[in-house]
């Protein structure tokens, strides 16, 4: 038997655990990584709702996050590439040039 | 019954058709020296977005693709309005990337598909559209925001705007995903069909709610959501922060009024007190932060916080008036904020030197016509009378009043009494004080001069004959 | 032709012309320019004041023109339309704003005729005039605001205008503008919080509306006293008073001229001007009134008592400028609103002659203002003292000249108010006569403290400017014959404004000033004859003293010592008994509360704001995650709430 309430509460895991990731985390890349989790625990959500409310419409809504994270990641990466590149290092603590 | 009408993203169609002309020509057009082509197609498109968006001026309200989009006065609104933006920050940008020799097919390009963007989020009737226009603005903007990218502030800004706008929309849509769970639809309309209790009833679709009050607070630059505007701001190129802190904030805005007029304004008791203290906290630390910065990008930054505060407070006042008010304060603001970018930009020189408001001394001297028009922004930015700023604060803070928040306007009033200082400061510079070191003479391209010419026509025009306007902004205001 | 339709065209259309020609015109082609708009407008405001004059002879009570020109707003059920007002009010005051406003462009010609910046001089000028005339014509709140802020915007502009110089070893120039800025937008929160409950209230900003409505359904008496006293706050702030004076003796830092026009003549009067505007308002809620004319009479005292003590020439003046605003608020505040709006008229003219005469010696002394470096100098600066005596003679109240009458109207209505005040009124008078008087011996009489390199350049100012001076002393003298008290003669002011002041009449339980009786009348003339009289004694024995320590004044000592010797003790006796501890008062007035308590208020609220920033600085330190966090901890905010208010 499928227990809907399982099923959110290890998606609202990984969303916090994601949120964690991005607080914590000092890498740029893994703080992204991190963010990825959340975007798949959307899509869990997204999942356990489609089942459980039997519309199909969750799981496009789960295709439309995908293509986006997809470009997001492709954008981001490449933001990260480029950050790398000049400063030689992805490591978020050192990167306050701008601030008040 | 599914209505395809193609015909509401004509200017979103003209305008990726523009995109992907630039993409495909330019590289085998400029091997033959065709210098200007690509900006050329960008200003066809622009103003092409531009003329069907004031056709559709009048034309009934409409939904199409099942009711995904819908045109009605404030999409057309808006789609005016971004198109201005648009064309502004073309303008502004062409000198710019001639004189810092930056490759500009891919500037067009993404400076497109971000207007592109906040059309959609401007016409979404429901959120995963929503959304997708809301990526589709962020993405380009992210790569913009970077665009510079060997330079060491260009490319930080770009990575935290990158990583705090990914995390936003992770909770603008967890807060979507909660919002289908809970009520089974997504139109910003008719949540909660059917279903007589209060939207915000049950605890999931609350916090629904405000994970995608969070997401757009986020892009508006609500307090607490705001820290990141100051630093992008400063770090990316002038044009570009012209564009995040007009077109983004405006569209955010947008969705924003959409969401708590329609859907969520049974709910208002929920969200109220909430949205009373984002506008106070709004306000203020936008105003107070302001105070003490020297770079004036950064100071237009929180001063554009601060006025995402006013506009929260026409949320608070809300109504048909209380929603035109916020509308005319968004062409207000977009309008001399465009302006007091666009000098920013003329004058920060070559490699961006020039940004300290310390710079602006003495610059009545220099360039008596550019020190003028500037003032007549930061004028109309401090809500003085006979202009647009302080027609639209007028009118925002009277809608609220209507509605009984006098707390809220006697704190807003004070804000706006601060925030008078630090704008003062920069006049002040310009006209009380000498130079401050050599500084060139700054020439200002015709193209630029006649985007200045409009715009501080326009800020004194609205802020002497604000009617017209006004009246055609009431109908886009009626939000159903 | 009627002009008065396009009378904010013309200063319009000169601004226009010296923004961009000003520098080929030359300084006399820019001068004629802006003096010749100024005068079209005066020409305008004279046909105005004809038609609106035949209309109060006809009696029907409509005595007013409206000429719309722009429909403003109109949204909703909010209205305000750009109309100008023409009623016997606003044509008082533009007939004084643009006939004194032209006396002093033209003064400026001589006056500024050495300064390269010119061309700006007289677009922030003319920009002034137009503004100006914006707020008295306005036919609603709205307009006047907009004017309000217009004028402030302007006085900004000319206070700092020589920006490169210092105003004090402490305070530059252009810091002195922005004081005077910051210290009006208080004032103008006051103002603008005020419209705000009026619009809420009476659903108008159209003073008729407003007034109507105000009269016939007033809102609830804590709504009314609020506007009345946020009114008043915005009021203080544009006329000096009592506690955002601060500002004033600091505009002193601008060229004369404007110390002129601007910060004596036509805009510091706004507030009168605008309380008198909404006089129904104020009667509707005496207790506000009686505050006004409290405020009123404490600047008067309390400003005079500062004047006495200052050496330099312009903030004796500038002190004197905001204690006879006080008398007006005074007068206001007994609702003698016509009285008010006499003394305005009458202030105009002797203030501005005391300010452009103390710029004719400034000009002459190049640039000398401190009066302990003056003497001596009616015999260089003929004309100029002459007109500066009919002028100081004027303010000091001494029978036949215009100040006299004004006063006395004021004192009156005083008098049968409340007592207490007519006291500080008289006490105030007499201030004001010594202090004029001792300006005056120390400046043109007396043997010459000028320094030699100066005195040598020491000549009589041109007629450019001592044309002028003639004018306003002309109309310093019989300006008072309009506003004759009623054992004298008919008070033709009082006549004019009369339907103005109508709807007093219908307003229950305000209670009018009962009329004197003739018999008192004369006593209350004789008593401030008395005290004007007793100033002057004052002065005269005071400098007597200056020179007896110094060695200074040798020769009026001979003229005078004699005749006075048996008074000598009566002197000793004034000296302690009211010199020395008005002297200290003032001095305590001065340095106390001016300058510590306001002083310090002032900045330590805007360094409060400050800290706050810098606290808030703390938070944007550049890191993404502390700011992730941030968002974060908005968020569960949020989410506890939602658990709070559900769970």
């Amino acid at each position: 038997m499928f227990d809907y309430n399982h099923a959110l509460i290890l998606a609202f895991m990984l969303f916090t655990l994601g949120t964690a990731g991005v607080l914590l985390r000092r890498s740029a890349l893994v703080v992204f990584m991190s963010i990825e989790l959340m975007l798949n625990a959307v899509n869990l959500v997204l999942v356990v709702f489609s089942r459980l409310r039997g519309d199909l419409d969750g799981q496009v809504i789960c295709f439309f996050i995908m293509a986006v994270a997809a470009a997001e990641a492709a954008v981001g990466l490449a933001i990260i590439i480029a950050f790398f590149k000049r400063k030689k290092h992805v490591d978020l603590d050192r990167a306050s040039l701008l601030r008040s | 019954m599914t209505n395809w009408n193609v015909s509401l993203l004509a200017p979103e169609i003209v305008l990726s058709v523009c995109a992907l002309l630039i993409m495909l020509l330019d590289p085998p057009l400029r091997r033959k020296r065709l210098a200007g082509f690509s900006e050329s197609v960008a200003l066809v498109g622009f103003l092409g977005a531009l003329f069907l968006g004031l056709m559709r001026i009048g034309l009934p309200v409409d939904s199409s693709f099942g009711g995904f989009l819908i045109a009605d006065a404030l999409s057309t609104y808006l789609h005016i309005l971004f198109a201005v933006i648009g064309l502004s920050v073309l303008i502004m940008s062409i000198p710019w990337l001639r004189r810092d020799g930056v490759r500009q097919t891919e500037f067009l390009v993404l400076l497109i598909f971000a207007v592109i963007g906040m059309m959609i989020m401007s016409c979404s009737a429901e959120m995963v559209t929503m959304f997708i226009g809301l990526e589709l603005l962020s993405l380009p903007l992210y790569v913009l925001a970077g665009y510079l990218r060997n330079r060491e502030r260009t490319i930080e800004a770009s990575l935290k705007y990158f990583l705090l706008g990914a995390f936003a929309s992770a909770l603008l849509l967890m807060g979507i995903a909660l919002q289908w769970g809970t009520y089974g639809t997504l139109h910003l309309s008719s949540v909660a069909p059917g279903s007589g209790a209060a939207p915000l009833s049950l605890p999931l679709a609350a916090a629904g709610f405000w994970l995608v009050v969070v997401g757009l607070g986020f892009k508006v630059s609500a307090v607490p959501f705001h820290f990141w505007t100051a630093d992008v701001y400063e770090g990316s190129p002038t044009p570009v922060t012209a564009l995040m802190s007009t077109g983004t904030k405006a569209a955010a805005m947008a969705v924003l009024l959409r969401l708590m007029s329609a859907g969520f304004a049974p709910a208002a008791i929920e969200w109220m007190p909430v949205l009373w203290w984002l506008a106070v906290l709004t306000m203020s630390v936008g105003n107070l932060m302001a105070l003490v910065q020297a770079n004036i990008k950064r100071m237009l930054a929180f001063s554009g916080i601060a006025h995402a505060g006013y506009l929260l407070l026409a949320i608070c006042a809300g109504g048909t008036a209380g929603n035109a008010a916020l509308l005319f304060y968004l062409a207000g603001y977009t309008v001399m904020n465009l302006g007091a970018f666009a000098i920013v930009g003329l004058l920060e020189g070559k490699g961006e030197r020039f940004q300290s408001i310390y710079d602006y001394s003495g610059l009545a001297k220099r360039n008596p016509w550019l020190a003028a028009m500037m003032t007549i922004f930061l004028l109309s930015l401090a809500g003085i009378p006979a202009t647009v700023g302080f027609m639209g604060k007028f009118f925002i803070f009277t809608e609220t009043l209507k509605a009984g928040h006098i707390g809220l306007v006697v704190i807003a009033l004070l804000n706006s009494l601060v925030s008078v200082y630090y704008y003062l400061r920069v006049i002040y510079l310009m006209y009380m004080k000498d130079e401050w070191g050599e500084k060139p003479v700054c020439r200002v391209p015709a193209s630029v001069g006649i985007l200045l010419a409009f715009t501080t026509l326009v800020t004194l025009w609205l802020g002497v004959a604000p009617n017209r306007l006004l009246d055609a902004l009431m109908a886009a205001a009626r939000i159903f | 032709m009627d002009l008065y339709p396009l009378i904010l065209a013309f200063p319009l259309i000169g601004l226009l012309i010296n923004a961009v020609l000003g520098r080929r015109l030359g300084v006399r082609g820019s001068g004629a320019v802006a003096s010749v708009a100024v005068l079209l407008s005066f020409v305008g405001a004279i046909q105005a004041f004809i038609k609106v004059r035949h209309l109060v002879a006809l009696g029907d009570g409509e005595a007013r023109l409206v000429v719309r020109l722009w429909e403003w707003i109109h949204v909703g059920g909010f209205s305000a339309d750009l109309s100008l007002l023409f009623d016997p009010l606003s044509v008082v005051m533009i007939l004084v704003v643009t006939g004194v406003g032209f006396l002093i462009h033209v003064y400026s010609i001589g006056y500024m005729s050495h300064d390269r910046d010119y061309a700006r001089f007289f677009v922030y000028l003319n920009l002034f005039m137009l503004a100006m005339l914006l707020l008295v014509l306005g036919d609603n709140y709205l307009v006047l605001f907009v004017g309000w802020e217009g004028v402030g915007l302007c006085s900004y502009l000319l206070i700092g205008f020589w920006y490169d110089r210092m105003f004090t070893t402490k305070m530059s120039n252009a810091a002195a503008g922005k004081k005077a800025f910051i210290v009006n937008r208080v004032g103008d929160f006051g103002f603008l919080l005020a419209l705000f409950l009026i619009f809420t209230n009476f659903h108008s900003l159209n003073f008729d509306t407003v007034f109507a409505a105000a009269a016939h359904h007033p809102a609830a008496t804590g709504v009314m006293t609020a506007i009345g006293l946020l009114l008043l706050l915005g009021a203080t702030g544009k006329s000096a008073q009592l506690p955002l004076f601060v500002w004033l003796p600091d505009a002193m830092a601008g060229p004369t001229p404007v110390s002129a026009l601007i910060h004596a003549a036509t805009m510091v009067t706004a507030g009168v001007y605008m309380v008198a505007r909404s006089h129904i308002l104020y009667a509707l809620t005496p207790d506000v009134l009686t505050v006004v004319a409290w405020v009123g009479g404490l600047t008067a005292i309390f400003a005079a008592t500062i004047a006495c003590t200052q050496n330099d020439i312009k903030k004796v003046l500038a002190y004197s400028t905001v204690s006879q605003l006080g008398y007006m608020f005074l007068g206001l505040g007994c609702a003698a609103f016509g009285g008010g709006v006499f003394h305005v008229v009458t202030h105009a003219f002797f203030k501005a002659l005391l300010f452009l005469g103390a710029g004719s010696v400034i000009h002459a002394m190049s640039d000398e203002q401190d009066i302990r470096r003056m003497g001596g100098l009616r015999h260089k600066l003929p004309l100029t003292f002459a007109t500066f005596l009919i002028a100081t003679l004027a303010i000091a109240g001494l029978p036949g000249f215009s100040g006299f009458f004004s006063k006395d109207e004021i004192l009156a209505a005083a008098f049968s108010r409340q007592p207490a005040l007519w006291g500080l009124g008289v006490v105030t008078a007499g201030l004001t006569s010594f202090y004029m008087f001792r300006l005056m011996f120390l400046t043109f009489f007396g043997k010459s403290r000028v320094e030699p390199e100066r005195a040598a350049k020491l000549k009589e100012s041109p007629p450019v400017m001592t044309v002028p001076l003639l004018i306003l002393a002309l109309l310093s003298i019989v300006g008072g014959l309009i506003g004759l008290p009623p054992v004298l003669g008919r008070h033709l002011l009082g006549g004019f404004l009369a339907p103005v002041f109508e709807g007093l009449h219908h307003i229950e339980g305000f209670g009018h000033a009962e009329h004197l009786s003739a018999s008192k009348e004369w006593l209350l003339m004789g008593i401030s004859t008395v005290a004007a009289l007793g100033g002057f004694l004052l002065a005269w024995t005071r400098v007597h003293k200056v020179g007896d320590k110094e060695g200074l004044f040798a020769k009026s000592r001979n003229g005078f010592y004699r005749l006075l010797e048996d008074k000598y003790r009566v002197d000793e006796v004034y000296d302690l008994l009211i010199v020395r501890p008005l002297s200290k008062l003032a001095r305590f007035c001065w340095r106390v509360v001016d300058e510590l308590v306001i002083d310090l208020a002032v900045n330590f609220s805007g360094l409060g704001v400050r800290l706050g920033g810098e606290l808030m600085r703390l938070f944007q330190n550049g890191r993404i995650q502390s700011y992730a966090f941030f968002m974060v901890l908005g968020l569960v905010m949020l989410l506890i709430r939602v658990l709070v208010q559900q769970g």
